[in-house]
């Protein structure tokens, strides 16, 4: 479904990714581990569409589509969502509005016709529970004052709403504690079918012992070095990085 | 039938807002200006000009006793010799007061009896207006007779009003019937020399409404008042007195439209409120007059208002709020005298400038009594190439000890030929006091636009929530349906704002 | 024509007769410049940016231009002198070049000689500031630094402007420049110090001048005589990748105005402008400063502090321009008072004029008297009422000297202020 083949790319001239192939098909999880400014989190903002980068060679094609011509939203709305390793706050806009705006965007994408505001109180409420958000969040404002906790919940609440193809978990483990942490990965584990794929971002290897990746690639100086499978991310836990620097 | 373009003059209505109302403009929201209709009925105007006569005949088709006569003439001769303020950031040519006409009004008709009577043409104004068909039964005579006959008005509300002793009607009628209450505050607050616009109004205002709250008497309703100018080359000069005695309580809302005219029309309103001990009044604002051509300029909303209220007694409090979207340029300064000890004056705005719009605009707290309290909450937003300035001024004047002023002005930026500025006057005679000015300016979030984007909203959609998001504590204090309708006019006001 | 501008014009007349042998390039500019002033007058209420201080303490004294025989008996020690650094001297506007002490890498020269080769430098182009353009019709002390590219100088500079022992009201218009050229780095101490038994009206302007890169540490201290009048311009120029640390402090003078002006001339200039005002009595301080964001990429910080003890009265009149299509602005502007004293006044207006959209420009402003919480903190743990009050306004006056990165100066300030709050303390 994603296809990503030889991507450079450079922010503020300098060079970032070198050279990422990488291919993702339905029901698989992905995990890419490397170090910071290994160029993980660059590589989830190219996907996504963030416009400070800068794409100078390769291509990403999502069913068929070529990427990187498409907007924002309209990566957005064919399925992918990114789970902000940084969300930001966006004051006096409440949660349960932006996601409603957000739901329904994608429903007249999709040709159907908008969740009325009832219908979505019901379903919002159902999906709070999974991420053990307390109901007060939903007339909070988006992200603002929210623990670091509280944030990544919320991401996950709005990827179990939105229904995504492809989700992008960037970081979603960093600066959680170990309750936190297996709250999400199970939303995100009973949220995996066939048909849903995932891309996980992460410099630890404790979130993938409750996630259990399919392939595991280790991203070293915006290349990567190595793929295998969840013994690779054991062994990294054991060694570290530097023996597979050249 | 009178010419096509040089129609009727202002509409001016009253409603009292019942609680499950759809909003004024709710229905009748869509892309471009909405209200930029003019209507075609028959009316009466004097040519443009301004001298004595002039005034002469505005007083004597009001019938209005000799002493307010004179008052008009005096503030005439004041004003011919104050010069136009030239310290607000606004750019425009001059304004020609020979050009416009002082007084353009409906031609008097019998009084009517029933909606078949009422001349189409004007049903159809309130249609565009959005008012439903079934609250201009309800209302019945009340906008027509407000409109066609400016002396008596019946209805439920105003029964249900009269029953508490809250007197709510026209100015003109007031002066009939309350001539010493009229008498009594009218200029109290805002003096004829207060200020160029104002001594002008003083001189030539028109109608307005007038509204008094007994002792102790909490008004049952929220009150409106909706303004329209729709006369060509015309200028607007209403005039507002709210008295509030002592522990009563009233919350008086205000919108205006205008029709899509390519020259300027002028509008200089006065606004005067009094709270006396323990009475608490507050005063809403939507203002959406026309803002001129959005892609040329031309015409638009010259607004200059004057607006001040004096917390008279101990305990007493006056709340401003103000949604201003609309008008070419807006001069703007809704203010508090603090008299009494504890007294509160608040003010919450939302200004927006677009395309080529002039906002400047904000208060002043005027501290004189005891342990007084003013919050002001200001929120700039420019896109376009349009220009806002927050301009306020706190006073903390020598006897207002422990007196507390905390004021918050945001600006964003929306785009790159707009212009956001920050004037806060702060004046400080008292070292008990505490003051605390906070201000920012900064343009739209990138970060948020690509986090809404990201979740499938569209920049379009995603500027408007974060701008309404901007704008939140603001829309907080209007009553719900007219924070509703504030909400969607700031997404048709920044339409077009992001490229 | 106003008593007050004709006593200036006398004034002006002896200047052009004492000098008759002046550059006629310079006496035109003189005399345009006084033309200049007489069109403008002496500032009143109506003027906005000068409403709030009341400039008749000039018409009612007829002050005279320092002359020659007005240099007093040179006092053995240099009051105000600060430790390790160089020294410009400068006594009732006359240069004491025996006494100074000059690093051999700087240029140093007298307006006059100045003036020959750096014309461009005086050009003043439609001046609506009085006071500047009779700086201009006037001038007559006053130093030129230089500094070559790539100079770093090892200790401060301190120019120290004294006025002392006067006979007769006496006025000086000194006119500074400092110019540092690429890559260089200096730290100036620009010092003025008064002590009479009469009124004098000091009117100095500063033009400063960072080319590339350069550096300055820009320390103003203005501790003339309780009778001076004292009004000031600032001019500084910011280049490419300047930096300037600019702090000015204010405790002498009755009348008191300082205009401060920053123009970023070029991108990724940087600077932070502040300063401190302790007055008393009827001292009357009003400081307006604008800085000019008119190139992409540059940043610029302000914060002054007034701290208003018996009757005196304060202005603070701050603006950022961000001029239309400049990217990456940041801009801070903070201005927070202290009032002692149910007498003192003070008048606030923090402005942001932003016609450009990328920016991050803040300000804000508060002004209360001494928190109670505070107070009450301290004294709870055995600290005495006055000792508390003394810690609690030094503390507020930490943020501006903190900002001196040059101990000595620090120390010098430090002392200053301290003395201050004692003597303010015991007086009340």
């Amino acid at each position: 479904m994603l296809i990503i083949k030889n991507i450079h790319a450079s922010v503020d001239g300098k060079e970032i990714l070198k050279g990422i192939n990488l291919s993702i098909k339905p029901g698989e999880l992905h995990a890419i581990m490397g170090r910071n400014g290994s160029g993980k989190s660059t590589l989830a903002n190219i996907i996504t569409g963030r416009d400070n980068f800068l794409v100078t060679k390769g291509s990403i094609t999502y069913n068929g589509n070529n990427l990187l011509e498409m907007s924002i939203e309209d990566r957005a709305l064919a399925g992918i969502f990114m789970s902000f390793q940084y969300p930001v706050s966006i004051p006096g806009v409440n949660n349960a509005y932006f996601l409603r705006a957000a739901l329904n965007a994608k429903l007249k994408h999709q040709g159907k016709s908008e969740i009325n505001a009832s219908d979505f109180m019901r379903l919002i409420r159902e999906k709070v529970k999974l991420v053990n958000l307390d109901e007060s969040y939903l007339s909070r404002a988006v992200n603002d004052g929210f623990s670091g906790g509280e944030k990544k919940r919320n991401e996950i609440l709005q990827m179990l709403t939105l229904e995504p193809e492809l989700s992008i978990l960037d970081e979603t483990d960093s600066g959680l504690d170990i309750d936190a942490l297996k709250t999400i990965a199970e939303g995100v584990n009973n949220f995996r079918t066939e048909t849903r794929s995932f891309l996980a971002i992460t410099h630890y290897q404790r979130l993938l012992e409750y996630m259990h990746p399919d392939y595991i690639h280790v991203l070293i100086d915006g290349k990567i070095v190595k793929s295998g499978d969840i013994s690779l991310a054991n062994q990294l836990e054991e060694k570290g990085y530097s023996w597979l620097e050249k | 039938m009178p010419n096509a373009l040089a129609v009727a003059g202002l509409l001016f209505q009253y409603r009292a807002n019942m609680k499950n109302n759809q909003s004024i403009i709710d229905s009748a929201i869509s892309q471009e200006y909405e209200y930029g209709f003019t209507t075609d009925i028959d009316q009466e105007k004097i040519p443009p000009g301004l001298n004595e006569d002039v005034i002469k005949i505005i007083s004597s088709k009001k019938q209005e006793p000799e002493w307010l006569l004179d008052w008009r003439l005096k503030a005439y001769k004041q004003w011919l010799k104050m010069d136009e303020p030239d310290w607000s950031k606004l750019n425009y040519d001059d304004i020609d007061f020979q050009a416009i006409s002082y007084y353009a009004a409906p031609k008097q008709k019998e009084k009517l009896k029933s909606l078949d009577e009422v001349d189409p043409e004007l049903l159809e104004t309130y249609n565009k207006l959005g008012i439903p068909l079934e609250e201009q039964k309800l209302l019945s005579n009340v906008a027509v007779d407000a409109v066609f006959d400016s002396v008596s008005v019946t209805t439920t509300f105003k029964e249900e009003l009269e029953k508490h002793g809250v007197i709510f009607c026209s100015f003109s009628e007031a002066v009939q019937k309350h001539p010493d209450i009229i008498k009594k505050y009218l200029g109290s607050v805002v003096p004829t020399t207060d200020n160029y616009f104002a001594a002008l109004n003083s001189a030539v205002f028109s109608d307005g409404s007038f509204v008094y709250i007994p002792k102790n008497v909490r008004c049952p309703m929220e009150l409106s008042t909706y303004f329209r100018i729709n006369a060509a080359k015309t200028g607007q000069f209403e005039r507002t007195l709210i008295v509030a005695e002592e522990g009563s309580h009233v919350s008086y809302l205000e919108g205006c439209t205008a029709p899509m005219r390519d020259e300027n029309q002028l509008h200089a309103a006065v606004v005067e409120l009094v709270a006396h001990k323990n009475a608490e009044i507050k005063y809403s604002t939507v203002q959406n007059w026309y803002p001129g051509n959005p892609k040329t300029g031309k015409g638009g909303i010259y607004n200059f208002v004057t607006k001040r209220g004096t917390c008279l007694g101990d305990n007493s409090k006056i709340s401003w709020t103000q949604v201003e979207t609309g008008s070419a340029l807006t001069w703007k300064y809704p203010s508090c005298i603090l008299k009494g000890n504890n007294s509160i004056g608040e003010f919450y705005s939302v200004a927006l400038s677009n395309n080529f719009q002039q906002a400047d605009t904000g208060t002043k707290m005027i501290h004189l009594g005891k342990n007084t309290k003013s919050t002001i909450i200001s929120k700039g937003i420019s896109a376009g190439k349009g220009q806002n300035t927050y301009r306020g001024g706190v006073k903390i004047m020598k006897n207002a000890d422990n007196a507390r002023n905390f004021s918050q002005c945001d600006s964003i930026l929306i785009g790159e030929n707009c212009g956001a500025h920050t004037f806060p006057y702060i004046d400080v005679r008292n070292p008990s006091a505490q003051m605390e000015h906070e201000a920012s300016t900064s343009k739209i979030g990138e970060d948020q636009l690509f986090y809404c984007n990201q979740r499938g909203i569209s920049t379009e959609d995603a500027v408007s929530l974060i701008v309404n998001g901007f704008c939140k504590d603001v829309f907080n204090e209007l009553p719900m349906e007219f924070a509703v309708e504030a909400q969607k006019l700031m997404e048709v006001s920044l339409e077009g704002a992001v490229g | 024509m106003a008593r007050e501008i004709k006593q200036f014009q006398k004034q002006f007349d002896n200047l052009l007769a004492y000098w008759p042998n002046e550059d006629p390039e310079l006496r035109k500019l003189r005399s345009k410049a006084f033309d200049q002033f007489k069109s403008l007058g002496l500032p009143t209420k109506q003027w906005e940016e000068w409403q709030f201080t009341d400039f008749s303490s000039l018409k009612k004294i007829n002050f005279r231009l320092s002359q020659s025989k007005d240099l007093p008996q040179i006092p053995e020690n240099i009051s105000g002198r600060i430790p390790n650094s160089y020294l410009i001297y400068i006594v009732n506007g006359h240069y004491q070049k025996d006494l100074s002490e000059i690093p051999e890498s700087i240029s140093i020269s007298t307006g006059i000689d100045h003036f020959q080769s750096n014309k461009e430098l005086y050009i003043d182009n439609n001046n609506l500031n009085p006071f500047s353009a009779l700086n201009t019709s006037m001038m007559n002390s006053g130093i030129c630094i230089a500094l070559d590219s790539n100079t770093v100088i090892d200790k401060p500079i301190q120019v120290i402007y004294s006025t002392i022992d006067i006979l007769n009201p006496l006025m000086n218009h000194p006119r500074f420049i400092f110019q540092l050229g690429k890559n260089s780095e200096a730290t100036i101490i620009e010092h003025y110090k008064g002590s009479t038994e009469l009124a004098y009206f000091i009117n100095p302007v500063s033009n400063v001048i960072l080319e590339d890169n350069a550096k300055l540490c820009h320390f103003r201290i203005e501790e003339d005589d309780a009778l001076a009048n004292h009004i000031a311009s600032t001019n500084y120029i910011l280049n490419s990748d300047s930096q300037l640390n600019s702090v000015s402090t204010s405790s002498g003078s009755k009348l008191f105005r300082h205009n401060i002006n920053l123009a970023f001339n070029n991108k990724g200039g940087y600077a932070t402008i502040n300063g401190l005002s302790t007055i008393k009595n009827d001292q009357h301080h009003d400081q307006h400063i604008i800085i000019d964001h008119f190139h992409n990429a540059c940043q610029s910080e302000q914060l002054f502090k007034y701290i208003l003890s018996d009757r005196s009265s304060g202005v603070f009149n701050g603006k950022v321009v961000v001029k239309e299509n400049t990217q990456h602005t940041d801009a801070d502007q903070a201005n927070k008072n202290l009032l002692l004293s149910s007498d003192a006044i003070m008048n606030t207006n923090p402005q942001l004029e932003i016609y450009s959209e990328d920016v991050k420009c803040s300000h804000g402003s508060t002004t209360g008297q001494i928190d109670s919480e505070a107070l009450f903190y301290l004294q709870s743990r055995g600290i005495s009422k006055s000792k508390s009050i003394e810690l609690i306004i030094n503390g507020f006056a930490k943020d501006i000297v903190e900002q001196i990165n040059n101990e000595d100066v620090k120390n010098y300030i430090n002392t200053k202020v301290t003395n201050w709050i004692e003597e303010v303390l015991i007086d009340a």
